[in-house]
Protein backbone atom coordinates (compact mmCIF):
# COMPACT_ATOMS: atom_id res chain seq x y z
CA UNK A 1 0.00 0.00 0.00
CA UNK A 2 1.49 3.29 -1.09
CA UNK A 3 2.00 5.91 1.54
CA UNK A 4 0.05 9.07 1.01
CA UNK A 5 1.65 12.31 2.01
CA UNK A 6 -0.60 15.25 2.63
CA UNK A 7 0.62 18.33 0.79
CA UNK A 8 2.10 20.88 3.12
CA UNK A 9 0.17 24.15 3.29
CA UNK A 10 1.62 26.95 1.17
CA UNK A 11 3.94 29.30 2.96
CA UNK A 12 2.22 32.51 3.99
CA UNK A 13 2.93 35.47 1.73
CA UNK A 14 5.05 38.36 2.92
CA UNK A 15 1.96 40.55 2.88
CA UNK A 16 0.13 38.19 5.22
CA UNK A 17 3.13 37.99 7.52
CA UNK A 18 3.36 41.76 7.62
CA UNK A 19 -0.31 41.99 8.54
CA UNK A 20 0.23 39.49 11.32
CA UNK A 21 3.31 41.36 12.45
CA UNK A 22 1.32 44.60 12.55
CA UNK A 23 -1.21 42.80 14.72
CA UNK A 24 1.57 41.96 17.15
CA UNK A 25 2.18 38.33 16.20
CA UNK A 26 5.74 37.49 17.17
CA UNK A 27 5.90 34.38 15.01
CA UNK A 28 5.31 36.49 11.90
CA UNK A 29 8.40 38.55 12.63
CA UNK A 30 10.43 35.40 13.20
CA UNK A 31 9.30 33.99 9.85
CA UNK A 32 10.12 37.21 7.99
CA UNK A 33 13.51 37.29 9.68
CA UNK A 34 14.22 33.65 8.86
CA UNK A 35 13.11 34.18 5.27
CA UNK A 36 15.35 37.15 4.48
CA UNK A 37 18.17 37.16 6.99
CA UNK A 38 20.59 35.36 4.66
CA UNK A 39 20.36 37.63 1.60
CA UNK A 40 20.37 40.64 3.91
CA UNK A 41 23.48 39.37 5.67
CA UNK A 42 25.29 38.53 2.44
CA UNK A 43 24.70 42.01 1.10
CA UNK A 44 25.81 43.61 4.35
CA UNK A 45 28.88 41.40 4.66
CA UNK A 46 30.04 42.19 1.14
CA UNK A 47 29.65 45.91 1.81
CA UNK A 48 31.29 45.85 5.24
CA UNK A 49 33.68 42.93 5.11
CA UNK A 50 33.19 41.48 8.58
CA UNK A 51 30.54 39.57 10.47
CA UNK A 52 29.91 41.85 13.48
CA UNK A 53 29.34 44.93 11.36
CA UNK A 54 27.26 42.96 8.88
CA UNK A 55 25.02 41.67 11.66
CA UNK A 56 24.64 45.21 13.00
CA UNK A 57 23.54 46.36 9.55
CA UNK A 58 21.07 43.48 9.27
CA UNK A 59 19.62 44.35 12.66
CA UNK A 60 19.34 48.04 11.81
CA UNK A 61 17.92 47.22 8.40
CA UNK A 62 15.15 45.00 9.76
CA UNK A 63 14.20 47.57 12.38
CA UNK A 64 14.10 50.42 9.88
CA UNK A 65 12.33 48.43 7.21
CA UNK A 66 9.62 47.32 9.63
CA UNK A 67 9.14 50.74 11.20
CA UNK A 68 8.86 52.50 7.84
CA UNK A 69 6.65 50.06 6.00
CA UNK A 70 4.76 52.90 4.36
CA UNK A 71 7.93 53.60 2.39
CA UNK A 72 7.54 50.53 0.23
CA UNK A 73 3.93 49.43 0.27
CA UNK A 74 2.44 49.40 -3.19
CA UNK A 75 5.77 50.10 -4.85
CA UNK A 76 7.90 47.00 -4.44
CA UNK A 77 8.14 43.73 -2.58
CA UNK A 78 9.11 43.55 1.07
CA UNK A 79 12.30 41.75 0.07
CA UNK A 80 13.32 44.57 -2.25
CA UNK A 81 12.44 47.16 0.38
CA UNK A 82 14.34 45.32 3.10
CA UNK A 83 17.46 44.86 0.99
CA UNK A 84 17.40 48.48 -0.01
CA UNK A 85 17.30 49.51 3.64
CA UNK A 86 19.92 46.96 4.71
CA UNK A 87 22.33 47.95 1.95
CA UNK A 88 21.89 51.62 2.77
CA UNK A 89 22.42 50.85 6.45
CA UNK A 90 25.58 48.94 5.59
CA UNK A 91 26.95 51.79 3.50
CA UNK A 92 26.14 54.26 6.29
CA UNK A 93 27.80 52.03 8.83
CA UNK A 94 30.84 51.67 6.58
CA UNK A 95 31.12 55.43 6.35
CA UNK A 96 30.72 55.90 10.09
CA UNK A 97 33.27 53.29 10.99
CA UNK A 98 35.61 54.20 8.18
CA UNK A 99 35.93 50.61 7.21
CA UNK A 100 35.65 50.91 3.46
CA UNK A 101 37.66 54.06 3.28
CA UNK A 102 40.45 52.37 5.15
CA UNK A 103 40.22 49.39 2.88
CA UNK A 104 40.37 51.57 -0.21
CA UNK A 105 43.43 53.36 1.04
CA UNK A 106 44.99 50.08 2.00
CA UNK A 107 44.08 48.45 -1.27
CA UNK A 108 47.16 49.70 -3.04
CA UNK A 109 49.46 48.38 -0.37
CA UNK A 110 47.60 45.13 -0.13
CA UNK A 111 47.70 44.84 -3.86
CA UNK A 112 51.47 45.15 -3.80
CA UNK A 113 51.59 42.34 -1.30
CA UNK A 114 49.25 40.30 -3.43
CA UNK A 115 51.40 40.97 -6.49
CA UNK A 116 54.25 39.26 -4.73
CA UNK A 117 52.16 36.20 -4.28
CA UNK A 118 49.92 35.97 -7.30
CA UNK A 119 46.91 33.75 -6.99
CA UNK A 120 46.30 31.41 -9.86
CA UNK A 121 43.02 29.70 -10.74
CA UNK A 122 44.71 26.41 -9.89
CA UNK A 123 45.46 27.66 -6.41
CA UNK A 124 41.92 28.87 -6.08
CA UNK A 125 40.65 25.54 -7.31
CA UNK A 126 42.83 23.74 -4.80
CA UNK A 127 41.19 25.75 -2.08
CA UNK A 128 43.72 28.48 -1.66
CA UNK A 129 43.13 30.00 1.72
CA UNK A 130 39.53 30.99 1.42
CA UNK A 131 40.03 33.97 3.66
CA UNK A 132 42.79 35.27 1.39
CA UNK A 133 40.61 34.89 -1.65
CA UNK A 134 37.71 36.57 0.10
CA UNK A 135 40.00 39.39 1.11
CA UNK A 136 41.06 39.83 -2.50
CA UNK A 137 37.43 39.93 -3.64
CA UNK A 138 36.83 42.45 -0.89
CA UNK A 139 39.62 44.66 -2.17
CA UNK A 140 38.30 44.36 -5.70
CA UNK A 141 34.85 45.46 -4.53
CA UNK A 142 36.39 48.45 -2.77
CA UNK A 143 37.63 49.76 -6.12
CA UNK A 144 34.04 50.31 -7.27
CA UNK A 145 32.04 53.45 -6.71
CA UNK A 146 29.43 53.20 -3.98
CA UNK A 147 26.58 53.03 -6.50
CA UNK A 148 28.33 50.31 -8.52
CA UNK A 149 29.11 48.37 -5.35
CA UNK A 150 25.52 48.47 -4.11
CA UNK A 151 24.14 47.55 -7.53
CA UNK A 152 26.54 44.67 -8.02
CA UNK A 153 26.02 43.20 -4.55
CA UNK A 154 22.23 43.43 -4.69
CA UNK A 155 22.30 41.54 -7.98
CA UNK A 156 25.11 39.06 -7.36
CA UNK A 157 24.66 38.30 -3.66
CA UNK A 158 20.99 38.95 -2.97
CA UNK A 159 19.86 37.57 -6.30
CA UNK A 160 17.66 40.54 -7.13
CA UNK A 161 16.59 40.89 -10.76
CA UNK A 162 17.46 43.99 -12.77
CA UNK A 163 13.94 45.28 -12.11
CA UNK A 164 14.20 44.65 -8.37
CA UNK A 165 17.60 46.36 -8.14
CA UNK A 166 16.17 49.28 -10.10
CA UNK A 167 13.27 49.51 -7.65
CA UNK A 168 15.58 49.23 -4.66
CA UNK A 169 17.87 51.98 -5.90
CA UNK A 170 15.27 54.17 -7.57
CA UNK A 171 17.06 54.11 -10.92
CA UNK A 172 16.17 52.77 -14.36
CA UNK A 173 16.80 49.19 -15.43
CA UNK A 174 19.21 50.51 -18.06
CA UNK A 175 21.22 52.21 -15.36
CA UNK A 176 21.36 48.99 -13.37
CA UNK A 177 22.58 47.00 -16.37
CA UNK A 178 25.12 49.62 -17.27
CA UNK A 179 26.42 49.78 -13.71
CA UNK A 180 26.70 46.01 -13.63
CA UNK A 181 28.79 45.98 -16.78
CA UNK A 182 31.24 48.58 -15.55
CA UNK A 183 31.35 47.05 -12.07
CA UNK A 184 32.26 43.66 -13.51
CA UNK A 185 34.77 45.28 -15.82
CA UNK A 186 36.52 46.92 -12.86
CA UNK A 187 36.44 43.74 -10.79
CA UNK A 188 37.93 41.82 -13.66
CA UNK A 189 40.64 44.42 -14.22
CA UNK A 190 41.60 44.33 -10.53
CA UNK A 191 41.51 40.56 -10.18
CA UNK A 192 43.22 39.79 -13.47
CA UNK A 193 46.24 41.80 -12.31
CA UNK A 194 46.50 39.72 -9.17
CA UNK A 195 45.51 36.31 -10.44
CA UNK A 196 45.70 34.64 -13.78
CA UNK A 197 41.95 34.84 -13.90
CA UNK B 1 22.77 57.53 -25.61
CA UNK B 2 21.96 55.65 -28.80
CA UNK B 3 23.21 52.16 -29.38
CA UNK B 4 23.91 50.54 -32.70
CA UNK B 5 21.76 47.42 -32.95
CA UNK B 6 24.37 45.77 -35.18
CA UNK B 7 27.14 46.63 -32.75
CA UNK B 8 26.44 45.15 -29.29
CA UNK B 9 29.76 46.54 -28.13
CA UNK B 10 28.20 49.98 -28.10
CA UNK B 11 25.73 48.81 -25.47
CA UNK B 12 27.06 47.73 -22.09
CA UNK B 13 23.46 46.96 -21.13
CA UNK B 14 23.18 44.39 -23.91
CA UNK B 15 26.49 42.78 -22.99
CA UNK B 16 25.34 42.55 -19.38
CA UNK B 17 22.11 40.88 -20.43
CA UNK B 18 24.07 38.53 -22.69
CA UNK B 19 26.39 37.52 -19.87
CA UNK B 20 23.45 36.92 -17.53
CA UNK B 21 21.58 34.86 -20.11
CA UNK B 22 18.77 37.40 -20.22
CA UNK B 23 18.70 37.92 -24.00
CA UNK B 24 16.30 36.06 -26.24
CA UNK B 25 17.97 33.49 -28.53
CA UNK B 26 18.03 35.76 -31.59
CA UNK B 27 19.58 38.68 -29.72
CA UNK B 28 22.07 36.38 -28.01
CA UNK B 29 23.08 34.95 -31.40
CA UNK B 30 23.73 38.47 -32.69
CA UNK B 31 25.99 39.23 -29.73
CA UNK B 32 27.82 35.93 -30.16
CA UNK B 33 28.39 36.67 -33.84
CA UNK B 34 29.72 40.09 -32.96
CA UNK B 35 32.01 38.69 -30.28
CA UNK B 36 33.39 36.17 -32.76
CA UNK B 37 34.78 39.09 -34.73
CA UNK B 38 35.93 41.08 -31.71
CA UNK B 39 38.54 39.18 -29.78
CA UNK B 40 39.12 41.88 -27.17
CA UNK B 41 35.43 42.11 -26.33
CA UNK B 42 35.14 38.32 -26.24
CA UNK B 43 38.05 38.18 -23.82
CA UNK B 44 36.42 40.84 -21.65
CA UNK B 45 33.15 38.94 -21.50
CA UNK B 46 34.93 35.66 -20.73
CA UNK B 47 36.88 37.42 -17.98
CA UNK B 48 33.71 38.84 -16.48
CA UNK B 49 32.14 35.39 -16.58
CA UNK B 50 35.10 33.99 -14.62
CA UNK B 51 34.83 36.81 -12.10
CA UNK B 52 31.19 35.95 -11.49
CA UNK B 53 32.03 32.27 -11.02
CA UNK B 54 34.76 33.15 -8.57
CA UNK B 55 32.42 35.50 -6.75
CA UNK B 56 29.65 32.93 -6.42
CA UNK B 57 32.12 30.27 -5.30
CA UNK B 58 33.22 32.44 -2.38
CA UNK B 59 30.13 33.54 -0.47
CA UNK B 60 30.48 35.27 2.90
CA UNK B 61 30.88 32.92 5.86
CA UNK B 62 27.53 32.23 7.51
CA UNK B 63 26.96 33.31 11.09
CA UNK B 64 26.12 30.64 13.65
CA UNK B 65 22.63 30.04 15.10
CA UNK B 66 23.50 31.94 18.27
CA UNK B 67 24.35 35.05 16.26
CA UNK B 68 21.01 34.92 14.46
CA UNK B 69 19.16 34.49 17.73
CA UNK B 70 20.92 37.53 19.16
CA UNK B 71 20.12 39.67 16.13
CA UNK B 72 16.46 38.64 16.12
CA UNK B 73 16.23 39.38 19.81
CA UNK B 74 17.71 42.85 19.27
CA UNK B 75 15.33 43.53 16.41
CA UNK B 76 12.38 42.59 18.63
CA UNK B 77 13.69 44.78 21.42
CA UNK B 78 14.15 47.74 19.12
CA UNK B 79 10.80 47.52 17.40
CA UNK B 80 8.26 48.65 20.03
CA UNK B 81 10.00 51.95 20.61
CA UNK B 82 10.55 52.45 16.91
CA UNK B 83 7.03 51.52 15.82
CA UNK B 84 4.90 54.59 16.34
CA UNK B 85 1.27 54.16 15.36
CA UNK B 86 0.41 57.81 15.22
CA UNK B 87 0.65 59.47 11.87
CA UNK B 88 3.56 61.81 11.54
CA UNK B 89 4.44 64.64 9.29
CA UNK B 90 7.46 63.38 7.47
CA UNK B 91 10.62 65.23 8.30
CA UNK B 92 11.20 66.24 4.69
CA UNK B 93 8.02 68.27 4.65
CA UNK B 94 8.12 69.08 8.29
CA UNK B 95 11.44 70.87 8.27
CA UNK B 96 10.68 73.13 5.36
CA UNK B 97 6.99 73.66 5.97
CA UNK B 98 7.39 73.69 9.73
CA UNK B 99 10.04 76.35 9.72
CA UNK B 100 8.08 78.51 7.31
CA UNK B 101 4.89 77.93 9.27
CA UNK B 102 6.62 78.86 12.51
CA UNK B 103 7.67 82.22 11.16
CA UNK B 104 4.27 82.73 9.59
CA UNK B 105 2.44 81.79 12.76
CA UNK B 106 4.68 83.87 14.99
CA UNK B 107 4.19 87.02 12.99
CA UNK B 108 0.53 86.42 12.22
CA UNK B 109 -0.54 85.36 15.69
CA UNK B 110 1.41 88.13 17.35
CA UNK B 111 -0.49 90.65 15.32
CA UNK B 112 -3.76 88.80 15.79
CA UNK B 113 -3.51 88.77 19.56
CA UNK B 114 -2.54 92.39 19.58
CA UNK B 115 -6.12 92.94 18.46
CA UNK B 116 -7.75 93.64 15.10
CA UNK B 117 -6.39 92.96 11.68
CA UNK B 118 -2.74 93.45 10.82
CA UNK B 119 -1.99 97.13 10.49
CA UNK B 120 -0.29 96.70 7.16
CA UNK B 121 -1.71 93.66 5.46
CA UNK B 122 0.40 94.18 2.34
CA UNK B 123 3.70 94.33 4.17
CA UNK B 124 5.71 91.25 3.20
CA UNK B 125 6.51 88.79 5.97
CA UNK B 126 10.12 87.74 6.31
CA UNK B 127 11.18 84.25 5.22
CA UNK B 128 13.84 82.51 7.24
CA UNK B 129 17.20 81.77 5.72
CA UNK B 130 18.95 78.36 6.00
CA UNK B 131 21.26 79.69 8.69
CA UNK B 132 18.29 80.62 10.88
CA UNK B 133 17.45 77.00 11.71
CA UNK B 134 19.38 74.69 13.96
CA UNK B 135 18.22 71.11 14.44
CA UNK B 136 18.84 70.40 18.10
CA UNK B 137 17.56 66.87 18.27
CA UNK B 138 15.74 64.29 16.22
CA UNK B 139 14.30 60.84 16.82
CA UNK B 140 16.64 58.24 15.36
CA UNK B 141 13.87 56.57 13.30
CA UNK B 142 13.19 59.92 11.61
CA UNK B 143 16.79 60.48 10.55
CA UNK B 144 16.51 58.51 7.26
CA UNK B 145 13.74 60.84 6.18
CA UNK B 146 15.81 63.99 6.69
CA UNK B 147 16.14 65.99 3.50
CA UNK B 148 18.08 69.22 3.54
CA UNK B 149 17.07 71.62 0.82
CA UNK B 150 16.30 75.23 0.09
CA UNK B 151 13.00 76.47 1.56
CA UNK B 152 10.09 76.18 -0.87
CA UNK B 153 9.40 79.91 -0.69
CA UNK B 154 12.37 82.19 -1.24
CA UNK B 155 10.56 85.50 -1.46
CA UNK B 156 8.98 87.39 1.42
CA UNK B 157 5.41 86.20 1.99
CA UNK B 158 2.41 88.44 1.44
CA UNK B 159 -0.82 87.44 3.09
CA UNK B 160 -3.81 87.04 0.82
CA UNK B 161 -7.11 88.40 1.97
CA UNK B 162 -10.34 86.44 1.84
CA UNK B 163 -11.35 88.16 -1.38
CA UNK B 164 -8.11 87.28 -3.06
CA UNK B 165 -8.70 83.53 -3.06
CA UNK B 166 -11.55 81.44 -4.37
CA UNK B 167 -11.56 77.66 -4.10
CA UNK B 168 -12.46 76.17 -7.49
CA UNK B 169 -12.09 72.52 -6.63
CA UNK B 170 -10.89 70.26 -3.83
CA UNK B 171 -9.05 67.05 -4.61
CA UNK B 172 -7.93 64.33 -2.28
CA UNK B 173 -4.48 62.80 -2.57
CA UNK B 174 -3.22 59.31 -2.04
CA UNK B 175 -1.86 59.48 1.42
CA UNK B 176 -0.41 56.00 1.73
CA UNK B 177 3.11 57.31 1.32
CA UNK B 178 2.77 59.44 4.42
CA UNK B 179 3.66 62.63 2.56
CA UNK B 180 0.25 64.25 2.89
CA UNK B 181 -0.85 65.07 6.43
CA UNK B 182 -4.34 63.88 7.23
CA UNK B 183 -6.79 66.56 8.24
CA UNK B 184 -8.66 65.41 11.29
CA UNK B 185 -12.29 65.93 12.08
CA UNK B 186 -12.99 69.46 13.19
CA UNK B 187 -9.68 70.76 11.83
CA UNK B 188 -9.74 73.53 9.23
CA UNK B 189 -7.27 73.35 6.35
CA UNK B 190 -5.35 76.58 5.78
CA UNK B 191 -4.24 77.97 2.46
CA UNK B 192 -1.10 80.08 2.33
CA UNK B 193 -0.44 81.95 -0.91
CA UNK B 194 2.96 83.38 -1.70
CA UNK B 195 3.35 86.31 -4.01
CA UNK B 196 6.25 86.51 -6.42
CA UNK B 197 5.99 90.30 -6.32
CA UNK B 198 7.10 91.34 -2.84
CA UNK B 199 5.28 94.65 -2.91
CA UNK B 200 1.92 93.46 -4.20
CA UNK B 201 -0.79 90.95 -3.44
CA UNK B 202 -0.97 87.52 -4.98
CA UNK B 203 -3.21 86.79 -7.93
Amino acid sequence: MAAVTAPSPPAPSDELLLERFAAGERAALEELFRRYRQPAYRVAFRLLGNEPDALDAVQEGFVKALTHLSGFQGRSSFKTWLLRVVSNAALDLGRQRGRRETLSLDAAGAADAADANLLTPDEAARGLERADLRSLLDQALATLSEAQRQTFVLHADAGLSYREVADAMSVSIGTVMSRLFYARQKLRAFLSQRTSL
Amino acid sequence: MRHDRANPGSSPERLTAFLDGELDPAAAARVEAWLADNAAAAEEIDGQRRVLRLWQANPPPEPGPAAWTTVLSRVETSLPAARPRRRKWPIALGLGAGAAAAVFAAVFLTRLFQGGPPKDADAPLPVIAPGDVTIISMDAPDAPGLVVAAPPVQEPIVLAGQDDVSVMDVKSYRDDDGLVPRIGEGEVPMIVAASMAPAGRGP
